[in-house]
């Protein structure tokens, strides 16, 4: 019994003892600092429980008081340290000289006179003058201890509450039993069970242990694991080493004992490793549920996230990163839109698990928490937003707390900004942990480095996107003005080979008068002519006659659409005149020429009376000599009529028409047919002492009168009828001296 | 050999002809006449003039559609022909001396009797 009692004592002491040590190896602040004293002490004093067994009885007893009434001060010290009430240095400092005092008087007689028996955790004897004193002191830290825990407690929230949680569990259990068995038993002169006080600290030690590794109160948890996989698997593999040592002797040497040592050794190293990972995966799965290594992660995330400029690759990386850090499934990534500070409208959910795409939505519709994240730049933990509404603005309290139910009602554990220039680019919902485990200090600085490494990736992403959609956009502009500047190129080679086979045959067709003009000339001069009977001479002389004629007709074609050719070209329209007579002065003009070819030309008198027409005679006369020339230009046989009518519904159109017997026009020349230069392909092939610009000029005439056109109809190697159309004349003729623009020039 | 025409004109213009085969009869050149493409290859074969003026632009057949069919054909290729127009485009001008034209003419550019020495001293 007193065996098993003090095996129990001596591994309380030792597990004090090292925890303790862990404390102060990990963080020498003045927490773990003042924790290592309160857990050396205790080990210290449990072990003065089983010394006072020793001779002489009185020394080892009062040894065994003096180390206890060190133990209730180093725990208020260390418990008003940890809830940061350590305003008063003073107080620590006289709370610990209290300490002191009792100490040495503990080797005094005041506390204990003498001890005659001892037995562990106990003695029979005197108690000395001041024991009561003692006494009262050491119950009176005790329920400081308890009140302030219990107070705090009752205040805080988030990790500090629930780390105050289990040490008040333990220090309820080690402070009530200790004060029971120790003081307030013993004054009722109950002692019986005084031996049971001080492993009854195994309490508190377990509790400290328990929120130590939930609750990392002070960051050992990855020493305490590395200690429990390797001890664990070292122990395990030894059991297992011997047990196939003890079983090959035992069944009579199977394997020769010179090579059993061997190969324990090797079955006991492949043993250890497998141990090892087997019990790295326990002590992950269960004790240290969240446990990651924050300087390799944030390694990884730095090395991952540079090698993608993809988004969405970035967005799996970060919450895959973040989710198995923090051992949680459920998460909702939300992109925000830099444009806007308020903005629900400009989030969009872009991935999400186990919580829902309305949810969201919904939380994010409250503006202020946008806002709010927006100032706070920082992770929003869901069970620190009661603290937070003490120290921000008020206007925010009220949406805070609102916002905390409904984190709490989706499961929502923390709240991640991403931020880049002020503004909130991202943010990440995390769900709770698998293992219920709150959020630590350490999760949040980790949560933090990645959410800023984040940020980076993700403007280098949106850069880069943007950068990748300026170029898609240049590449689409830079074809399209290619594919006009190609365009632009062929039209403009097309207008010069026109220009060019233009030049070809105007200078052909004037060169043509020219020539028999010359060679009329030169036949006069040199006396040739004289020679010839007096008929051929008037012949000679008439053809050079005419041919000077045609040529002054191409001339002034060529000058003609030259003007036209000009800006702002316009004519005035000043003669109002009478169709049918004006037709039949034109038509009279070229009956010669159609009787030289054999061509019928008809002028054919209109059934009914023909209103005036506003015009300029000169240019009217062109356009209708171009016509009817042209007509007797590409006509072998047959006639040419020309007609004058009205549109049949209104008398307000006139409609002059050329109809011929010619050659026709294909129809696909009957596009371009008004343009420069431009000759029918059929037209081409004959012998013409035409300008190639008579259409061209009719068109521009025409158009030139507000209200007028030229149009044709064909059917090639049947003929062709040309109409021209203008308005009537008012009645009253108040415009005859208006001047019409050109009304779009031609390049 | 004697009987032959000196001068095949082809020529579609009616005051060409008169002019130039009125100087050409003046200096005693015999010539005959074509108006259309067609009727040259003809008389070209049948005739055999020692010499042939070729215009270019006609109607139905122009000027070089003439020349290829005449240097084509057995009977007229070894005629000379000269080209005789007013076009002076180098590209046509290339285009007729490729076919074989021996001289390319412009109308404008040379007198009746300049033309008429030319091709006397041609023919001797």
């Amino acid at each position: 019994m007193n065996l098993l009692l003090s095996a129990i004592i001596y591994l309380a002491a030792f597990l004090a003892l090292i925890i303790g040590i862990l404390a102060i190896l990990k963080n020498r602040s003045f927490l773990n600092i003042s924790f290592t004293i309160f857990a050396w002490l205790t080990a210290y004093w449990i072990v003065t429980n089983i010394l006072i067994t020793l001779q002489p009885y009185t020394f080892w007893v009062r040894n065994c008081y003096a180390a206890g009434a060190l133990l209730a001060p180093s725990a208020l010290v260390w418990i008003l340290v940890l809830i940061n009430d350590r305003k008063n240095k003073y107080k620590i400092l006289l709370i610990y000289l209290s300490g002191a005092i009792f100490f040495i008087l503990g080797y005094t007689d005041f506390i204990i006179k003498n001890a005659e028996k001892t037995f562990i955790g106990g003695f029979e004897g005197t108690f000395g003058k001041g024991f009561n004193i003692f006494s009262f002191y050491s119950i009176f830290l005790i329920f400081w201890i308890l009140g302030k825990l219990y107070l705090t407690y009752k205040k805080s929230s988030g990790i500090l509450k629930l780390q105050l949680k289990y040490v008040m569990y333990g220090m309820y259990g080690f402070g009530i039993t200790t004060g029971t068995l120790n003081f307030l038993l013993p004054l009722f002169g109950i002692e019986t069970f005084i031996p049971l006080d001080s492993p009854s600290s195994v309490f508190f030690i377990a509790a400290s242990g328990y929120a130590m590794i939930r609750y990392r109160l002070f960051d050992i948890r990855i020493f305490l694991r590395k200690i429990f996989v390797v001890g664990g698997a070292l122990v395990f593999t030894v059991i297992i080493s011997l047990f196939i040592i003890y079983g090959n002797l035992a069944y009579g040497k199977i394997v020769p004992e010179s090579i059993m040592g061997p190969v324990a050794l090797i079955a006991g190293i492949v043993l250890f490793q497998y141990l090892r990972k087997w019990f790295l995966k326990l002590a992950n799965r269960y004790f240290f549920t969240s446990l990651y290594d924050p300087q390799e992660i944030t390694e990884r995330v730095g090395r991952d996230l540079a090698q993608t400029l993809e988004l969405n690759q970035i967005i799996t990386t970060i919450v895959k990163t973040m989710k198995q850090a923090l051992g949680t499934e459920r998460y909702t990534f939300v992109l925000c839109k830099e444009k806007d500070q308020q903005t629900h409208g400009y989030c969009t959910v872009k991935k999400t698990a186990g919580m829902k795409h309305q949810d969201i939505t919904e939380l994010l519709k409250n503006d202020s928490l946008y806002q709010f994240l927006t100032e706070y730049k920082d992770i929003l933990v869901r069970e620190e937003i009661e603290d937070l509404t003490q120290k921000t603005a008020k206007k925010y309290v009220a949406p805070l707390l609102i916002c905390k139910k409904e984190l709490t009602q989706l499961k929502i554990a923390v709240l991640v900004p991403i931020i880049s220039h002020k503004k909130i680019i991202a943010l990440i919902f995390f769900g709770d942990k698998l293992s219920h485990d709150a959020f630590t200090l350490e999760d949040l600085r980790l949560l933090r480095n990645i959410a800023n490494q984040a940020s980076i990736a993700m403007v280098n992403a949106q850069l880069y996107e943007e950068t990748k959609k300026f170029n898609a956009l240049l590449q689409i502009e830079v074809t399209k003005a290619t594919q006009n500047l190609t365009k632009t190129n062929t039209h403009l080679k097309k207008l010069l080979k026109i220009r060019s086979e233009f030049l070809d045959i105007a200078s052909h067709q004037l060169r043509t008068p020219v020539s028999v003009i010359n060679g009329t000339l030169s036949m006069l001069r040199d006396g040739d002519l004289d020679r010839l009977p007096k008929e051929k001479h008037k012949e000679f002389i008439e053809n050079a006659y005419t041919k000077g004629k045609k040529l002054d007709f191409i001339i002034n074609d060529i000058l003609a659409a030259s003007e036209m050719d000009a800006e702002n070209f316009g004519f005035v329209l000043q003669d109002v005149i009478d169709p049918v007579e004006f037709l039949e002065k034109v038509v009279k003009e070229f009956l010669l020429e159609a009787e030289k070819k054999q061509l019928k030309l008809i002028f054919e008198q209109p059934s009914k009376s023909i209103p005036k027409i506003l015009t300029n005679i000169k240019y009217l006369e062109q356009a209708v000599g171009n016509l009817i020339s042209n007509a007797l230009r590409y006509t072998a046989k047959g006639k040419i009529q020309v007609s004058v009518k009205t549109e049949s519904s209104k008398n307000q159109t006139v409609i002059i028409s050329v109809e011929d017997t010619g050659i026709g026009i294909p129809k696909a020349d009957l596009p371009k047919l008004f343009d420069k230069f431009m000759r029918a392909k059929n037209a081409i092939d004959m012998y013409t002492d035409g300008s190639g610009l008579g259409l061209f000029i009719v068109k521009q005439i025409m158009e030139n009168h507000p209200g007028g056109k030229v149009s044709v109809e064909s059917v090639e190697n049947k003929g062709s009828i040309f109409s021209i159309q203008l308005p009537a004349a008012k009645t009253k003729v108040n415009g005859a001296n208006a001047i019409t623009k050109h009304p779009s020039s031609q390049s | 050999m004697k009987d032959n025409p000196d001068v095949l004109l082809v020529e579609d213009d009616p005051d060409q002809i008169l002019l130039y085969s009125t100087k050409f009869e003046l200096e005693d050149l015999r010539t005959i006449g074509a108006r259309r493409g067609k009727d040259a290859l003809v008389v070209a074969k049948s005739q055999q003039p020692k010499i042939i003026l070729l215009d270019l632009v006609m109607p139905d057949m122009d000027g070089i559609e003439v020349l290829r069919q005449l240097k084509k054909n057995k009977k007229t290729r070894d005629i000379p022909v000269w080209i005789f127009s007013n076009l002076t485009k180098d590209s046509t001008i290339a285009q007729a001396k490729k076919l074989g034209a021996k001289e390319y003419i412009v109308k404008a550019q040379i007198d009746p009797n300049k033309l008429v020495e030319k091709i006397k001293s041609m023919l001797k």
